[in-house]
């Protein structure tokens, strides 16, 4: 297939219905920064009863679960799952192994498409009778789908079919996403030559290929024993006065096909941005990323113990008790490798060059909150300490700093960093430190606090705490004050859009390279770059993502694809893969 | 510059922050001493490495700042390095993982001679049962479960006979005795949470789950349901009570059997209070006069009441009866529009209206 | 797999699009196998709980559905489209007629749920896969793929219709005791 020549493309087959990878990337980041919103507003809605309860009339306990359940999944699966790998993985992947495009392009586009309509099933939610589901984002039965839970009639079914729809969005995604990455990287590109997002988005896709199915198993089989009145998760129930006609089935069975998808999900999250929290590290600090090596292995081991963790969530469900040491071990031996990733990223810092551009920022932010975040893991990961810490705020705390902001420090370094490639302009870096600054010294702010209310003993998913003898008043003043935050930072994330949006048009013109940076996909012929992305040849690799700290010579940096030295006048056969010569 | 500045200040706030916290465990009032030993050992470990990445880090950003005509070192890493930290974390993973199993193996092994009661959650209250001069619970059956028989004890069961039936939602134990603590649910997951206990236990319908400790503190305790059980989750309530030894032999002495409940005479308005208990009306309706959710039944017969349009409504039967089947029709003023529809037959309409009108 | 992970694009003769197929088939055929395996799993775990009754014999229009989509395979392999394609969707007729003829009800018991469960999807994936062969015909390398999903499609169906009638609870105990 050349791309030398032009092919005529309509406004529609360009920008609608495109099968190129890049527009399919900002087609996802788009709608993911969308419903990311309603997101976040819906979080705003629930700190406003949290801080002021009772004041907000419309918000009494039925919407106050609804919020919950939908802020949760909004954000776990439809923006941050959605964002690192239809966005980031299908923008990044391509360029980044020097490929022309996915190697499956329709069928990438259809994936887009899919997702899409499982967005639009989820926002229907708050349209059909009884409102959206107010279950909690885990959806646990036998509450999920009985009296007493809001959106119990049309809201679960909603919901579960838009997962349904989403999980083959993610399917169709994820099929490309790994075969480019075995199959269409470009000449000398070795898989130990890729940078680590691109490790960190394939593995986390791995994960997604075998862990999505799990939440496609307990999802369906809810929607029988819903639709059908089959009891696969649905015991004896006596409800509401009632005796129901289900009998035998096991509410654990359902946890645990949940959370053998649910745990994977979070290091489907966590390793691209591990692997972009890389890359943004050695460029700005003009420095190879410290032991290459181990950091890839440390995403694969990652990727393959996070399917062994799972009942660390399910250790007060009843389970039996000898699977706590078995899950209590695996957990905290997950700790290692993670640690070492996390010591890397401090040690590429040692003896760099740092820039503190607003990617590196966002990077350093990353460090320091993912570390808190990982930490509390260990807590809750140790049997014995989660049981008095389960399901209260140490829990919230906990996943938030790990999941909601770390991550997305990530996405908005990443955002940063790549959006002159984007745009081929440079954003506001005045609004963008700004930005920082807000977003990080908030999230401080508001979760470190929170852990406390959980070690005191307030449980989560309460709509109102009044008359508890043993919570001092000073606790609902700490949730005012996280209220307040929270509302100043979720709005100052307008700065972010409106930054973006303006410079994608105004921003200075940014060149290709900005950033003197040595991977791939910054050494496209065009800014931003042209369909086909290459020109008429696709580059060639000569050595690893990250050669930076180059003593010698006019620049501190060696591209992925500049011609060695010796290669003018190399011998005949001789090769840019490893080993050099002769064998190919 | 100032993100090394910022970092150290965040280490600073938060070792502060953790020292002067008002938020912190509630006084133990159990036995597990050893969880919050674990906890402590936790947070020593892993605050140590949180002080010193940011530090680290902080100094980083500071010495090697950007500056003109120097550049990174071309070092790429060092695997003695790497291996030295991947040991020295493993040993901090093991000094937290090690105490927390050996606590866990004492938690999952209650004493033989552990005194026992049942806790039966139902949405959105609890039911308490203790065995009788037996020692031993009648067994159940979901069968059984209804408004006189909360429990589904099995009639026909001799041992379960002389069970006794907790009034109310307060449990008393005894001081310094080993309790084990049997948990099942009627409808949905539940979780029965005493802070100061520290140990707890989700219920799951289907199932019989348990915990156990030794109170060590005379006091009345909150319980919390701490698993998401609906709309109600977060309001329901229960107290357990810690007793010396006369005054748990005096409380023990008051609670009446299962045998006794089925020969009950028909106290006035009886049928509709067992009702307005397994129907869960009691969650959200008080009858004592103390806010709840919804409006409280004492008094209410005979009231005029304001709805959220502004008009005033007489409570009477044909109200009452509205309110009960059609909850959405009219909601009085102030409060939310959350009461599930149920439907209830014309003879348990009449004996629900029946009781609250005597209220 | 050596030859195909260096590509070299725009080099005239060399399809890397079959390679790529070929990767992306296998990759899929991985998820599906997980999917029907964690089926297996919670079929498993359904079946230690105390109200479990085991399915009646199995409806003889499975043997005859195992039979036709064998045959099914072998048509694809020797690339007899027209073959395929009918044997195919016989076999999905023949689904169907068990289904009828099973007459179980299926919410009176968790094993009637799992069968209906387990073999529509399956049937399911059939069905997809037929759809995609219908645009994969006209290519040789395509038809090959074909084969190789049906094949895919055969063992797991063997694997299912073994577990749903000849996985019993002390079979279970038996393996698991073996441990």
């Amino acid at each position: 297939m050349s791309y030398g020549g032009a092919h005529e493309q309509s406004f529609w087959t360009r920008y609608v219905w495109s099968q190129d990878h890049k527009v399919i990337a900002i087609q996802y980041s788009i709608t993911a920064i969308f419903v990311g919103l309603v997101g976040l507003v819906l979080s705003d809605l629930m700190r406003l009863q949290l801080g002021f309860p009772g004041k907000f009339h419309f918000i009494d306990a039925s919407v106050y679960y609804q919020y919950i359940t939908m802020h949760g999944m909004i954000m776990v699966v439809y923006l941050l799952t959605a964002l690192f790998l239809g966005g980031f993985g299908n923008y990044l992947i391509p360029l980044m192994v020097g490929a022309r495009d996915m190697v499956f392009p329709f069928l990438n586009m259809l994936s887009y498409w899919f997702y899409l309509l499982a967005v639009l099933i989820l926002l229907a939610s708050f349209f059909v009778p009884g409102g959206p589901t107010g279950a909690g984002w885990t959806l646990y039965p036998p509450q999920a789908i009985l009296q007493g839970t809001p959106g119990m009639q049309w809201g679960i079914i909603t919901m579960l079919v838009s997962l349904v729809v989403f999980i083959v969005a993610a399917t169709m995604g994820g099929l490309n996403y790994v075969t480019t990455v075995l199959q269409a990287r470009t000449r000398g590109m070795t898989l130990m030559r890729m940078p680590l997002t691109v490790w960190g988005i394939f593995t986390a896709t791995i994960l997604a290929l075998l862990a999505f199915p799990a939440l496609f198993v307990s999802g369906v089989m809810m929607l029988f024993d819903k639709t059908l009145g089959t009891s696969f998760f649905m015991p004896a129930i006596v409800s509401m006065g009632q005796h129901l006609t289900h009998q035998g089935g096991s509410p654990l069975l359902f946890q645990h096909l949940f959370w053998f998808f649910g745990h994977p999900e979070v290091y489907i999250v966590a390793l691209p941005a591990f692997g972009i929290i890389s890359d943004l590290i050695s460029v700005h600090a003009r420095k190879r990323i410290f032991g290459y090596r181990m950091m890839v292995w440390a995403i694969i081991v990652i990727g393959g113990l996070s399917f062994v963790v799972w009942a660390h969530h399910m250790y007060v469900s009843g389970m039996h008790p000898y699977f706590g040491f078995f899950f209590a071990t695996t957990t905290l031996i997950i700790a290692v490798p993670t640690a070492l990733k996390v010591y890397n990223w401090t040690l590429t810092l040692w003896r760099g060059d740092i820039h503190l551009t607003v990617p590196m920022l966002f990077a350093v932010g990353f460090i320091s909150t993912f570390v808190i975040g990982g930490l509390t893991g260990l807590f809750l990961g140790n049997v014995s300490v989660d049981i008095p810490l389960s399901n209260t705020y140490f829990v919230v705390a906990h996943f938030h700093m790990v999941m909601g902001v770390s991550p997305v420090l990530a996405v908005f370094g990443g955002i940063y960093h790549w959006f002159p490639k984007v745009s081929g302009r440079m954003y506001d870096r005045l609004l963008g430190r700004l930005h920082f600054w807000i977003t990080f010294l908030g999230a401080y702010l508001i979760f470190f606090p929170m852990h406390y209310l959980g070690i005191l003993g307030m449980p989560r998913r309460y709509y109102a705490y009044d008359n508890y003898a043993f919570i001092p008043p000073s606790a609902q003043s700490l949730n005012e004050f996280i209220t307040i935050v929270a509302l100043f930072v979720g709005a100052t994330q307008l700065l972010f859009l409106l930054n973006l949006a303006w410079s994608s048009f105004r921003g200075e013109l940014a060149g290709g390279n900005p950033w003197d940076a040595a991977s791939l996909e910054w050494f496209t012929p065009h800014t931003p770059p042209g369909h086909g992305n290459w020109g008429e040849e696709t580059p060639v690799v000569y050595r690893g993502a990250y050669e930076y700290g180059i003593q010698d010579g006019d620049s501190d940096y060696l591209p992925q694809n500049s011609p060695p030295e010796q290669a003018r006048g190399a011998p005949a056969g001789w090769s840019p893969l490893p080993g050099g010569g002769g064998k190919s | 510059m100032v993100l090394a500045l910022a970092l150290i200040l965040i280490v600073v706030a938060a070792l502060e922050f953790h020292y002067m916290s008002p938020w912190w465990l509630t006084p133990i009032a159990s036995n597990w001493q050893q969880m919050d030993d674990a906890l402590l050992l936790t947070f020593v470990i892993t605050g140590v490495a949180f002080v010193v990445i940011n530090l680290f880090v902080a100094y980083a950003l500071v010495r090697f700042r950007h500056r003109e005509g120097v550049r990174a070192s071309a070092d790429h890493g060092s695997s003695k390095l790497e291996w030295s930290l991947v040991i020295a974390t493993s040993i901090g993973i093991i000094a937290m993982l090690a105490p927390g199993l050996s606590v866990y193996a004492k938690l999952i092994s209650p004493p033989a001679d552990a005194m026992v009661f049942e806790v039966m959650g139902q949405q959105w209250q609890w039911h308490y049962r203790l065995p009788g001069k037996d020692g031993k619970l009648g067994s159940t059956d979901v069968r059984h479960i209804g408004a006189a028989n909360p429990f589904g004890v099995n009639p026909d069961d001799p041992t379960g006979q002389d069970d006794l039936l907790v009034d109310g939602q307060e449990i008393h134990v005894p001081l310094q005795r080993p309790v084990k603590v049997l948990l099942r649910a009627q409808d949905v997951l539940h979780d029965f949470y005493v802070p100061q206990f520290r140990t707890r236990m989700n219920m799951v319908p289907g199932m019989v789950t348990s915990f156990w400790f030794t109170p060590t503190a005379i006091g009345r305790y909150e319980v919390m349901c701490a698993q998401l059980c609906g709309i109600g989750h977060f309001n329901m309530r229960s107290h357990v009570v810690v007793d010396d030894a006369a005054d748990y032999a005096r409380w023990l002495a008051a609670q009446p059997t299962f045998a006794a409940s089925l020969a009950a005479p028909a106290e006035p308005g009886r049928q509709g209070r067992l009702l307005a208990q397994s129907r869960g009306c009691m969650a959200c309706h008080s009858v004592d006069g103390s806010a709840s959710a919804g409006p409280t039944w004492k008094g209410l017969y005979g009231k005029s009441e304001v709805m959220t349009d502004g008009t005033a409504i007489k409570v009477d039967d044909a109200y009452l009866r509205e309110s009960i089947n059609n909850p959405g029709a009219h909601i009085v003023k102030g409060f939310p529009p959350i009461m599930p529809e149920q439907q209830f037959s014309p003879a348990d309409l009449a004996a629900l209206v029946d009781y609250i009108k005597k209220l | 797999m050596r030859s195909s992970l260096y590509l070299v694009p725009d080099q005239a003769g060399v399809d890397p699009g079959v390679a790529n197929r070929r990767t992306g088939l296998w990759v899929f055929m991985g998820v599906v196998a997980m999917l029907f395996f964690l089926f297996s799993c919670a079929y498993v775990m359904r079946m230690g709980l105390p109200d479990w009754r085991p399915l009646p014999r199995a409806p003889w229009q499975l043997w005859l559905s195992t039979a036709l989509l064998a045959a099914a395979g072998v048509a694809w392999r020797r690339a007899v489209v027209g073959w395929g394609c009918v044997l195919s969707l016989a076999f999905l007729a023949s689904q169907l007629w068990a289904w009828r003829a099973a007459d179980f009800a299926l919410d009176a018991n968790p094993a009637n749920s799992f069968f209906y469960l387990i073999t529509g999807l399956h049937a399911l994936h059939v069905a997809g896969g037929l759809m995609v062969a219908v645009g994969a015909r006209r290519s040789q390398a395509g038809i090959q793929l074909c084969a190789r999903y049906w094949h895919f499609m055969l063992a797991l169906w063997l694997a299912m219709f073994g577990l749903l009638f000849w996985v019993t609870p002390r079979f279970v105990q038996i393996v698991c005791d073996a441990f």
